[in-house]
């Protein structure tokens, strides 16, 4: 196997990660909500979330700048979903603050919730776009 | 007005009897980066242009040009 087939199932198996991270992500969101609130479920949430965060950066580059492989799965379309999603990521965050304001402002809701909610909607909204344009690109 | 880049990356590449992979290969990008040129999604920067063009063997202008 050749390093642009490597690169093509490297880069279908992240687009697939990053799906099952969001939903993981927002699952556990809706757990710690709607049912349990525990340390555990919320330690899982930041835990995930972090892991999350840790899988839209480019990290293979950081890490490898020189490999051949590290720079086909980070050229320039690549590069250039990344900062489409962190921009669908953005307005996701800034819609979940404002639909989440008016609970936090009579008090129903707590800034450690709306936090949480902003967080994953951010993460959620970029993990999915940037799993979507990557697949879309492959095809 | 909108404008938009119009290419013959496809009919180039495939003058010169190559596959997507191979052309992305010569370049040093990926597949999907190629895919995303020849079908007008993305728009490549001035270096992998210029790089597509002496990869192709064709001026830059003769493989892109502007539509309004």
């Amino acid at each position: 196997m050749d390093a642009m087939e490597l690169a093509e199932q490297k880069s279908r198996a992240m687009a697939i990660v990053l799906y099952c991270l969001g939903a993981v992500l927002l699952l556990s969101e809706l757990t710690g909500m709607a049912m349990l609130r525990s340390d555990f479920v919320d330690g899982f949430w930041l835990g995930v979330a972090l892991v999350c965060a840790l899988a839209l950066m480019p990290w293979r580059r950081w890490v490898r700048p020189h490999s051949p492989l590290s720079r086909m799965l980070d050229d320039e379309s690549v590069r250039e979903h990344r900062r489409m999603s962190c921009a669908a990521g953005f307005w996701a965050s800034l819609g979940a603050a404002l639909l989440t304001a008016p609970f936090a402002h009579d008090g129903g809701v707590g800034a450690y919730d709306v936090s949480r909610v902003v967080a994953t909607a951010a993460l959620v909204a970029a993990m999915f776009s940037f799993a979507t344009l990557e697949l879309r690109a492959a095809r | 007005m909108s404008e938009t880049l119009l290419n013959t990356l496809k009919d180039e590449r495939e003058r010169l009897g190559l596959t997507q992979a191979a052309l992305a290969e010569r370049v040093g990008v990926s597949r999907k980066t190629i895919n995303t040129v020849e079908n007008g999604v993305f728009v490549p920067s001035t270096i992998l242009a210029l790089k597509l063009a002496a990869a192709l063997d064709r001026p830059v202008e003769g493989l892109f040009r502007i539509s309004s």
